[in-house]
C-alpha cells in the first residue's frame, strides 16, 4: 500500500527512536515524512499559507513541545501503533486538524456563514426532520430501521456517503478503497435489500404484500425517522 | 431507477438525522486510516465502517484524508484484479507447458541404453541432421555404443558405429532415434566417452583424441593407453 516504503517494522523502529530522541532517527522521519505531511496539507486545504501553517502545526505535535515529568517530549507520534500505514496516518491527521480548526472557526462566523457545507460537495443539510409526523405508518418505520439494521456497516456507509453527503461514486470509492463500479454495484444492491426486506419485515407484521408495496411508494416521503435510534448502537467505543 | 426513487425520501429521511446524531467519541486518526486501507480485523473493518455511516464528522476526516492520496492505491482494484488475473493466466500457462513437456517425454523413445566406449576420430564437423541415416539402419548396428554427454543442450549422444567399414563416430541429437556419421579419415574409432561439448575417442592402439567443441576440432592426447578390445 505505501509507496516502496518502509516495512512495518522499520517504521516502528524509526517511530520509537523518534520517541527516544534520536536526532538521526528524526532526520530520517523528517526526510521520508515531511513531504507527505505538507503534501497532505496542501491536498487538503488547496491553499498554500492555510497549507503550511497546518502542516506546521502538525509537524510541531509530532516532534513534541511540551516536556513530560520524566524530561521526554510529548509527541503525537506516540499514538502511532502501526496498525495502517504511517503515511496513511499522517494524512489523515491533517485532515483531522483542518476539520477540528475548520469547525473551530465556524463558532466565530455568522450564522448565515456558518451553513457553507464543510466540503464542496457536501450535501446540504437536510431539513429538520422534527415536522415529519409521527403519525406515519409506525409499521413502515420499525420495518425500514430492521432492514438498515441487517445491512453490512459499509454498505450503509456507502449510503450515508452517497445519498445524505452526496458524494459521488468515485468519491466514496477513494473513501473505501474500492473502484466506483464496485460502489454503484453494492448501492444498488443495498436499495434492492433495503426495499425486499422492509417489505418483508412489513408482511412479517401482517401487511400485505401489495400494501406493504404500496405503503413504500406511497409514505416514504412522510416518514420521520431517527437513524441515531434505529442503527444497532456500537457496544465497544471505537 | 423506480427503486431507488422510491426508496430515496426513506433513506434521506432516515440518514437525515443521523446527521445530526450526537455519536460518542470518534475515530482516531489511526483507526481511520488503517479502515481506508482495509487493514483492520474484518469485524473491527464491519463496526467502524457502521460508526462511519452514523458519524458524519469521521466521514469527512476519511473523505478529505482519501482525497490527501497521491498515489491511486486506494482505488487500485482494477490493477490488482489485472494482477491476480495475470497470475492465473501465468499458471495457466506453465501447467500448459509442463503438460506438454510430459506428454513430449512420454511420447519420445528412451535413449540407447548406455554401452561399451570404442575408439574413433574425427575432424569433421559436427554433421547436420539431413546427414543421418534412417532409423532402419541405426537399428541394425551391431557393437553401436552411445554415451550419453552430462551437459550440453540439445544433449547429444556419441557411439561407435562399428557397423561400418570403417567404424564411424555417430552423434545423435535426438535422444538416440537418428545418428549422424563424424568421418574419421585417418583414425579408425573404438570408443568413445563425452562430457557436454568435450569428447574424446580412443583407438584399439590406444591413441586418444580429444575434442572440446563436440568434435569440430580434434587433439592428440596421448599413445600410451593399452590397447581397447571389443567386448
Amino acid at each position: 500500500m505505501q509507496n516502496g516504503a518502509a516495512s512495518l517494522p522499520e517504521t516502528l523502529a524509526l517511530v520509537n527512536a523518534c520517541l527516544d530522541g534520536d536526532e538521526a532517527a528524526w532526520n530520517s522521519f523528517i526526510a521520508r515524512y515531511r513531504p507527505v505531511l505538507y503534501s497532505a496539507a496542501l491536498a487538503i486545504a488547496k491553499d498554500g499559507c492555510i497549507a503550511r501553517e497546518l502542516a506546521d502545526s502538525l509537524w510541531a505535535d509530532l516532534y513534541g513541545t511540551r516536556i513530560d515529568g520524566n524530561g521526554h517530549r510529548i509527541s503525537k507520534l506516540a499514538s502511532y501503533t502501526g496498525r495502517g500505514s504511517l503515511e496513511g496516518w499522517l494524512r489523515t491527521l491533517v485532515a483531522q486538524e483542518f476539520i477540528d480548526r475548520h469547525r473551530k472557526q465556524r463558532h466565530l462566523v455568522p450564522l448565515d456563514e456558518n451553513a457553507t457545507p464543510l466540503i464542496e460537495n457536501a450535501a446540504p443539510l437536510i431539513d429538520d426532520p422534527d415536522h415529519f409526523t409521527e403519525a406515519v405508518e409506525p409499521r413502515l418505520n420499525l420495518a425500514f430501521q430492521k432492514a438498515i439494521a441487517e445491512l453490512k456497516g459499509e454498505d450503509r456507509l456507502m449510503l450515508a456517503a452517497h445519498y445524505l453527503d452526496a458524494r459521488n461514486l468515485a468519491e466514496i470509492g477513494r473513501m473505501l478503497g474500492r473502484h466506483e463500479s464496485t460502489v454503484s454495484r453494492r448501492l444498488t444492491k443495498s436499495i434492492g435489500v433495503l426495499r425486499k426486506r422492509t417489505i418483508h419485515h412489513l408482511r412479517k407484521s401482517g401487511m400485505g404484500m401489495k400494501e406493504a408495496a404500496e405503503l413504500i411508494a406511497t409514505d416514504a416521503g412522510q416518514i420521520a425517522m431517527n437513524l441515531r435510534d434505529r442503527l444497532l448502537p456500537l457496544k465497544d467505543a471505537l | 431507477m423506480k427503486e431507488e426513487k422510491q426508496m430515496l425520501p426513506l433513506l434521506r429521511s432516515h440518514l437525515g438525522r443521523s446527521h445530526q446524531a450526537e455519536i460518542d467519541g470518534h475515530c482516531d486518526a489511526e483507526t481511520l486510516a488503517a479502515f481506508a486501507e482495509q487493514a483492520l480485523d474484518r469485524a473491527v473493518q464491519d463496526r467502524v465502517a457502521g460508526h462511519l455511516s452514523q458519524c458524519q464528522n469521521c466521514r469527512d476526516v476519511l473523505a478529505l484524508a482519501a482525497e490527501a492520496t497521491t498515489a491511486p492505491s486506494h482505488g487500485d482494484r482494477p490493477a490488482t484484479m489485472r494482477y491476480i488475473k495475470g497470475l492465473y493466466a501465468a499458471a495457466a500457462l506453465a501447467v500448459l507447458c509442463v503438460a506438454a513437456v510430459t506428454f513430449q517425454h512420454f511420447k519420445t523413445p528412451p535413449p540407447a541404453p548406455k554401452q561399451q566406449r570404442q575408439a574413433v576420430a574425427s575432424t569433421n564437423p559436427p554433421p547436420s541432421l539431413n546427414s543421418v541415416p534412417p532409423p532402419a539402419f541405426s537399428s541394425r548396428l551391431t557393437g553401436a555404443q552411445a554415451i550419453e554427454p552430462v551437459l550440453a543442450v540439445p544433449t547429444p549422444l556419441w557411439r561407435v558405429n562399428a557397423s561400418r567399414s570403417p567404424a564411424t563416430l555417430e552423434i545423435s541429437y535426438t535422444s538416440g532415434r537418428t545418428w549422424a556419421p563424424i568421418r574419421t579419415p585417418d583414425f579408425q574409432p573404438k570408443s568413445v566417452a563425452a562430457e557436454g561439448a568435450n569428447v574424446w575417442v580412443a583407438d584399439a592402439k590406444g591413441t586418444v583424441l580429444e575434442s572440446t567443441d563436440l568434435g569440430l576440432h580434434w587433439t592428440r592426447l596421448a599413445r600410451t593407453l593399452h590397447p581397447v578390445s571389443a567386448r
